[in-house]
């Protein structure tokens, strides 16, 4: 039953949540100061209040012993390439670390969790101490960091005597340092830092000022006896995608594709999952876009005063910089396609949509290792897995097989639209060709296909051709496969318009097949609402957004339609 | 450092051997991105006029909401600084007076000092020794300058000072103000279990401070509701809340400040800069919760393709069988364990703040196998004043169980009226209609409609 604590505290009986993911909040107990040092606080005041009830210590946990990630796409994109310096999709990483905590109340710091932590998001399971609190702070160990956690403290100056080389070590205090310069104060008096043309720099006190090297969370927890435990640390990351890249191979035979498809995942943190449970979760899932802090600092940057010398062009004084930098908050376009500078590595771009698949690896050609196991329903998504474990690296991308299917069968169509409108002018078309096919199991398919993109491609003189490079939207098992190639130029279809009444036009619909093979054309009629098909030669059916006809050409030849429509 | 801000921290060191008085910040946190911050500070007032300097209060302060709040004393006046102390700065500020320059022999390494009066800091500082004129360091040797002072009213961060006059004597005094910077949300995760239809839920709140400054030690509470602005708008306390299909009607138990409901952090905490916290409020096992589907079309809404039905997870947070609490606005994650045991990410929503009680149904996203493709398959005119529209739906189901999905057709306006349907339909209000369909395993469903309509 539920319980409403009326703080923010949890009730004592608290039963595991999950057998492995039991969400561990068993009660929030009493904070101790937390020591988060870095920087914003200028405590002088505060600084000379101590001591404090007992600080809470920090304690590491291991590097993870255990990694499982599961990558998901970005919303909204369903075919395309990704490049590693803009993935919009993300993954839920699971760690599995080991913590040793003394008695008593500790700050359990998960080091080296990746840096597109969602920290909101972070579940920490199988603390048995529970967790009091948890904070990601985003103060990464920087020299600007550094030095804006060192302001009021009292640090070292070391100038190197230009003559002897000699280091004169003097204490001062740094009085301010902010992105306008660093003004610090020995006992000779006031000076700036990088004004005097002296070699000069601070060194700071070891006791490392609660920066972190790496990304880092830390749970605020509270145990009565020392214990050792594995804890399981989930949580959402930004900067993964993966991608689907199929390939269908036309056989010669003209009637089967030789289907094959690759899931690109890739991992644009400067983290890398090292042997990890990988798994790959196809479908479209939402997202609840907020508006983010720009995970900044404000950054310390030792200007000096302007010191402008008698053979430079004057000019005028810099204006001050704003101390704080306002809050930046960005609200996440979904939908903005950002298409950045190459890195060399994808040589293909261009239009989202128009774009090329990352070629995918060249199948085999003698082993034939078996195909992929079906995915796993994941609710209403589906989950792959990569079948061993692997490492997804920082800034790498890699590949796993999707799906490998032979002998698939497919229709060629030829499609193109029409357009009845009295303002058109009669107009020739050329048409689309359009390999389609079921997504059945008697089309030695009938598995959900995720989205993604196609590279079609039919062997000629020895060398295989691309013919097409087409999207596909999620598939599902016994949907419609369609893939659209391009323009035929040898089928075309006209529109005559060859009597126009005051509420009927009569059209006559040419289809021409100048191949040497009969085919199947669709005509789609587009026309007024308010208007309808009257009359016309050809059956007409409506199974989309457009009435259709669907009409046999043979070999080098043509076909008329008559087709009247009528105001209605 | 000023005479007053020593004397505080002075009284500091002896207020905090003192148990029973409680200097120190208060924190209070609205959703939106705002707080109203009380530092209690002890200060001890001389009688005179005097000036207070309140450091570390938010470098994002709305000075003009500034006050100082305490017994027997009057504000002259109020000023925040935000004079950054800097190398620039205090070389303007020395302009006209003293300094003393520490030249550096490059081959010997022997210092020699002398004094200057700084003549002006124009691009380039010019300055007068003894009776002659120099640009300083331009010959690009090395030459050290100290100031003996630093600008009294320079500061290392934006600082709040208030001139007063109270009557002598060592007293607590709060000062006020709202900052931006400092905001919460809740997050919420929750885990379906797909073989017993509930969810287990646990809400976090996860409070943000970006306001520049830490906040040591404080009391924070967070308020669930957002205090209308200035500048937000006519509509600015408006708020949609989509997820929630019916409001509720129950009170809990949690303590309300007005309209708004109180969430106190239990104790004492620091609040860093750039942080994000999180601390747990709520935690329930087993609530029952619906898995359906939900598709919703606009009026002649056509597809050449099939469309994904939304995935729809539906639970109420009444006490009688749902979360039993109110649900302050944040983001729902849903999970799912997958055949291994472990919990995989299915989606998030959010969702607004939500009365005790009421009915949420929060869509994860497309299902992959379910979907639905509507066909306007005719339209034909009846007389001047009607028309009449045949849609057919076809809704597919790839998964090996039978669904049933809620297909709503709304834009139903004016007197548009269903003459014939293949399947009973529900009028959910005047411009909608919605089908209860359900779809055999790995099976089809056609249901068709005729709309007698204006247009």
């Amino acid at each position: 039953m539920p319980q409403q604590p009326s703080m923010l505290s949890l009730s004592k009986h608290c039963p595991a949540f999950l057998d492995r993911w039991d969400l561990a909040s068993k009660k929030v107990r009493s904070f101790d100061k937390l020591r988060i040092v870095g920087f914003g606080l200028l405590a002088l005041l505060f600084a000379v209040v101590s001591p404090r009830p007992a600080a809470a210590k920090d304690v590491a946990a291991s590097d993870p012993v255990d990694v499982s990630v599961t990558i998901y796409r970005a919303p909204g994109r369903n075919g395309g390439s990704i490049q590693l310096n803009s993935l919009r999709g993300f993954a839920v990483v699971s760690e599995t670390r080991r913590v040793t905590i003394p008695a008593g109340k500790h700050r359990l710091r998960f080091e080296g969790v990746v840096d597109g932590i969602i920290p909101a998001s972070a579940i920490v399971a199988g603390l048995p101490s529970g967790v009091i609190e948890k904070n990601q702070d985003s103060a990464l160990l920087s020299p600007s960091a550094l030095m804006r956690a060192a302001r009021g403290k009292v640090i070292t100056l070391k100038r190197t005597d230009p003559a002897t080389g000699k280091p004169v070590v003097v204490a001062g205090e740094i009085i301010s340092a902010s992105q306008d310069g660093v003004v610090f104060k020995t006992a000779a008096g006031n000076e700036a830092l990088r004004c005097s043309g002296l070699a000069e720099t601070f060194r700071y006190d070891t006791n490392a000022q609660g920066l972190s090297a790496r990304p880092t969370l830390s749970v605020l927890t509270s145990s009565p006896r020392a214990i050792t435990a594995m804890v399981t640390l989930t949580y959402i990351a930004e900067g993964f995608d993966w991608s689907a890249n199929y390939t269908a191979q036309i056989n010669p035979d003209g009637k089967t594709l030789e289907l094959g498809g690759w899931i690109t995942l890739a991992n644009g943190n400067s983290v890398s999952l090292n042997n990890a449970r990988t798994q790959i979760v196809a479908g479209g899932l939402n997202r609840a876009y907020v508006a983010k802090f720009t995970n900044q600092q404000p950054q310390v940057i030792a200007r000096c005063w302007p010191q402008q010398r008698t053979h430079q062009v004057p000019r005028k004084p810099e204006r001050a910089y704003q101390l704080v930098q306002p809050w930046l908050g960005e609200d996440y376009d979904m939908y903005s396609e950002e298409i950045m500078e190459n890195d060399g590595s994808l040589k293909l771009r261009g239009q989202p949509g128009l774009m090329m698949a990352a070629p995918p690896p060249a199948p085999m050609a003698n082993a034939a290792p078996p195909p992929p196991p079906p995915p796993e329903q994941l609710g209403d998504l589906k989950l792959y897995r990569v079948p061993q474990r692997t490492t997804v690296a920082a800034m790498g991308m890699k590949q796993t097989r999707l799906i490998e299917q032979s002998g698939v069968p497919y229709e060629r169509i030829y499609t193109a639209r029409v357009d009845l409108f009295d303002w058109a002018r009669d107009h020739t078309r050329t048409a689309v060709t359009l390999l389609r096919t079921d997504n059945t199991k008697e089309n030695q398919l009938g598995l959900p296909l995720p989205s993604g993109s196609f590279l079609i491609q039919q062997d000629q003189w020895g060398r295989s051709m691309m013919v097409g490079a087409p999207d596909l939207k999620d598939t599902a098992e016994g949907e419609k496969v369609e893939l659209r190639l391009g323009a035929a130029p040898d089928v075309t279809v006209s529109r005559k318009v060859v009597l126009r009444e005051k509420d009927s036009e009569k059209n006559e619909i040419l289809v021409t097949n100048a191949g040497n093979q009969p085919i199947t054309v669709e005509v789609e009629v587009n026309h007024y609402a308010s208007w309808k098909i009257a009359e016309s030669s050809q059956p007409i059916k409506k199974d989309g957004v457009y009435p259709k006809m669907v009409l046999t050409v043979p070999a080098n030849s043509e076909v008329t339609v008559n087709l009247t429509i009528k105001e209605q | 450092m000023p005479r007053i801000a020593t004397k505080l921290a002075a009284s500091l060191i002896a207020l905090s051997a003192a148990a029973s008085a409680e200097p120190g910040v208060d924190i209070t946190i609205y959703a939106d991105n705002q707080a109203l911050v009380q530092d209690t500070r002890v200060i001890t007032f001389t009688g005179d006029r005097q000036k207070v300097e309140f450091k570390n209060v938010s470098a994002q302060v709305r000075a003009e909401t500034a006050s100082l709040v305490t017994s027997d004393m009057a504000i002259i006046e109020q000023n925040f600084d935000y004079d950054l102390l800097s190398p620039a700065k205090i070389m303007e500020n020395a302009v006209g007076q003293t300094i003393t320059l520490v030249r550096t022999n490059p081959a010997t390494g022997a210092e020699t000092r002398e004094q200057a009066v700084v003549l002006a800091a124009n691009g380039g500082v010019v300055l007068q020794i003894g009776n002659r004129i120099e640009v300083l360091r331009d010959d690009g040797l090395p030459v050290r300058v100290i100031f003996d002072k630093v600008p009294p009213n320079m500061r290392a961060d934006p600082t709040l000072s208030i001139t007063l006059q109270g009557k002598a004597g060592t007293r607590e005094a709060a000062l006020r103000y709202l900052t931006p910077g400092l905001g919460w949300r809740a997050d919420y995760v929750a885990l379906y279990d797909e073989g017993k239809s509930t969810i287990d839920v646990q809400g976090w709140v996860t409070l943000t401070n970006n306001s520049g400054t830490t906040y040591d030690n404080a009391r924070a509470v967070l308020v669930a509701g957002s205090p209308r602005m200035l500048n937000q708008g006519y509509n600015g306390g408006y708020r949609g809340n989509p997820g929630m299909i019916q409001a509720g009607t129950e009170s809990g138990t949690r303590e309300r400040l007005g309209d708004y409901y109180l969430y106190p952090l239990a104790e004492r905490t620091t609040i860093s800069n750039l942080q994000t916290k999180q601390v747990s409020f709520l935690d329930v096992h087993g609530a029952p919760a619906q898995h359906g589907y939900e598709i919703r079309f606009g009026w002649l809404q056509t597809s050449d393709t099939p469309l994904s039905a939304a995935t729809m997870y539906s639970f109420t947070n009444s006490a009688n069988g749902g979360l039993g609490d109110q649900l302050p606005a944040g983001i729902v994650r849903f999970y799912i364990k997958d055949s291994r045991g472990q919990a995989q990410f299915i989606g998030e929503r959010g969702i607004g703040h939500t009365p005790m009680g009421s009915k949420l149904a929060i869509s994860t996203g497309d299902a992959f196998d379910v979907k639905v493709q509507p066909v306007v398959e005719s339209r034909t005119k009846v007389n001047d004043r009607r028309w009449k529209t045949q849609m057919r739906y076809t809704l597919t189901n790839a998964l090996p169980k039978p669904v049933t999905v809620s297909m709503i057709q709304s834009g139903l306006w004016g007197d548009t009226k269903i003459s014939a349907e293949s399947l009973k339909s529900t009028r959910r209000d005047a411009d909608s209609v919605t089908w209860a369909v359900t779809v055999p395993a790995n099976g089809k469903t056609e249901v068709t409609a005729t709309f007698d309509s204006k247009y």
